[in-house]
């Protein structure tokens, strides 16, 4: 019975304790809880770094927030991320496997949740282009966050995003029979928005005025041993979450209409209705800008909403 | 504010009178039209033509006649090094100038309240060569055209490109490490950014001062205190 009660209300049995804890216990087998897909060049691996970096500042708005990665790989893999942003290291094309593997504990509203993700050869979009030929098998049972960059897109491929759709829908269809009763819950993340030329200016300011980056920056000017910045205080509680989630939904509802105005968006929303697919838009910048100079960003990377695809997973069920 | 008051840098563009901030400032950012006059009469072989073609390569040139809402930042010179428009500064005269962060942001929130109002009723194309009043004409045209694309607001901060236009280098004051830092909000297809500069978002890129980046130019002040004009 508790068994079954927790699974519906999505509660989670306590984490095992972090790597200093006395009574570790061995990490369970991982798959995905939160799938990522997407064509290449489309911000896979910049949006992963980004999500490294918020994700472990988020005990700045949540006092009894931890993380850690589950296993030393996954930690060589988490410090990399976070090295190469601080480097200013742009990514090249995904070449070799990387995953990000954390045990997030203590999130208001949310709890304690794993969160395991794959930078690979996309296993969807991939094998339509050749890059994936044996691919990994997808988890349909969590939440799919497709990242979808508009500028990489051209005005004549306005077909592109809707084949885009009905490959992953068909992929699905093909791995995941016993999904076939539930609705595909999937988030459309535009990534590179800062890159978008006709992006309405409300969506435009919404990326510009993240509140949850602005701390993590001034805590990192301060921290960088400058004179101590203005530093936003911002009281991430039940209250503050709620109404960030609210914002979310309001700036989907933005993302739909001004994507129903344009042909791909049209039938992109034609194609997820006819397949009663849950959809929620976002939008993010993982570098915050596109100032790069030999490869490198010449400014530092400044994420901006990346961490709106999780919280939509955590919302659509994220386990 | 009234803009009243105009002048002319060497190359015949137009420097306007701000109150406010006690200059005249150029109309838009310096354009590689205006940069061909000072390259003409450099001497040293730093300003080379392989110099300009680097330059090019960064930031293509494109005839006014081809000017458009995709790709008017083509006509200002950018990829520049803040020595190099210094050296542009001096080559105008006495008096001329990058303008001070400060500076910068007081003339960004001064014409951020101007709703409306067309360069020419500011009165800074009186009196220019038809050239110049052709490619500023373009210039402000293309900027309109983009704003009506992306739903955006058409201010005088816009169409004097103060946003949608360049980084533009200006001198950093009070106690800093750099010298310089940049400040504007660039079209998105020119260089993906969420710049805020009215809010003090200074741009400071690593290895600014010896490393080109293509979205980086400037625009010039002129300062009468520090010239005794001949009158």
């Amino acid at each position: 019975m508790w068994k079954f009660l927790k699974e519906i209300l999505g509660i989670k049995d306590p984490l095992p304790p972090g790597p200093q804890g006395s009574d570790r216990r061995a990490p369970e087998p991982l798959s995905p809880s939160l799938e990522l897909l997407s064509a290449s060049q489309h911000g896979k691996t910049s949006f992963l770094w980004a999500l490294s970096y918020m994700a472990r500042n988020l005990s700045l708005f949540w006092p009894k927030y931890a993380c850690w990665p589950q296993d030393a790989a996954m930690d060589a893999s988490f410090r990399a991320m976070l090295a190469a942003l601080e480097h200013r290291e742009l990514p090249g094309e995904t070449s070799a496997l990387s995953r990000l593997g954390l045990s997030l504990r203590g999130m208001e509203r949310w709890g304690d949740r794993r969160l395991f993700v794959e930078d690979d050869r996309d296993p969807v979009f991939g094998v339509a282009e050749g890059t994936a030929t044996d691919p990994r098998e997808v988890n349909w049972g969590v939440p799919v966050c497709w990242l979808l960059s508009l500028p990489d897109l051209g005005t004549e491929e306005a077909q592109v995003v809707d084949l885009q759709l009905d490959n992953l829908i068909r992929a699905r269809m093909r791995s995941a029979r016993s999904f076939e009763a539930q609705p595909l819950r999937l988030v459309i993340a535009l990534t590179k928005a800062d890159r978008i030329p006709d992006l309405p200016p409300e969506l435009r300011d919404y990326l510009k005025n993240d509140p949850l980056a602005a701390v993590v920056e001034a805590e990192s000017r301060f921290s960088g041993g400058g004179e101590e910045p203005d530093r936003p205080l911002l009281h991430f509680d039940e209250r503050s979450v709620h109404l960030y989630l609210e914002t979310l939904g309001a700036i989907h509802q933005k993302v739909a209409t001004w994507l129903a105005t344009t042909l791909p968006g049209s039938l992109l929303a034609r194609r997820a209705d006819a397949h009663h697919i849950t959809l929620r838009f976002c939008l993010l910048s993982a570098t915050g800008s596109d100032l790069r100079s030999n490869g490198h960003l010449a400014i530092p990377w400044r994420p901006r909403r990346v961490l709106d695809p999780l919280f939509w997973a955590l919302e659509l069920g994220c386990r | 504010m009234k803009y009243d008051s105009i002048r002319h840098d060497p190359t015949g563009f137009p420097l306007i009178l701000v109150p406010e901030i006690g200059l005249y400032v150029h109309g838009l950012p310096v354009t590689k039209m205006q940069f061909e006059h000072f390259l003409c009469d450099a001497t040293d072989g730093h300003f080379d033509s392989r110099w300009y073609d680097e330059i090019r390569r960064l930031n293509p040139r494109v005839s006014a006649r081809r000017i458009w809402s995709g790709n008017y930042w083509n006509a200002f010179l950018s990829g520049i090094l803040p020595a190099e428009a210094e050296r542009f500064a001096a080559w105008c005269g006495p008096g001329y100038r990058l303008l001070h962060t400060s500076e910068w942001q007081r003339l960004y929130r001064t014409l951020e309240k101007q709703n409306g109002i067309s360069l020419e009723e500011t009165g800074l194309l009186a009196g220019l060569a038809p050239h110049h009043r052709e490619l500023i004409t373009q210039v402000e045209r293309a900027v309109e055209d983009a704003c009506t694309q992306s739903g955006d607001r058409c201010h005088l901060t816009e169409r004097t490109l103060m946003r949608m236009g360049l980084i533009e280098w200006t001198a950093l004051e009070g106690p800093s490490p750099n010298l310089w830092a940049g400040l504007g909000e660039p079209h998105p297809s020119f260089c993906g950014n969420l710049f805020t500069p009215a809010q003090g978002d200074f741009i400071q890129p690593a290895d600014g001062e010896t490393c080109r980046l293509a979205s980086f130019g400037f625009r010039l002040a002129f300062d009468p205190t520090l010239v005794q004009e001949d009158r």
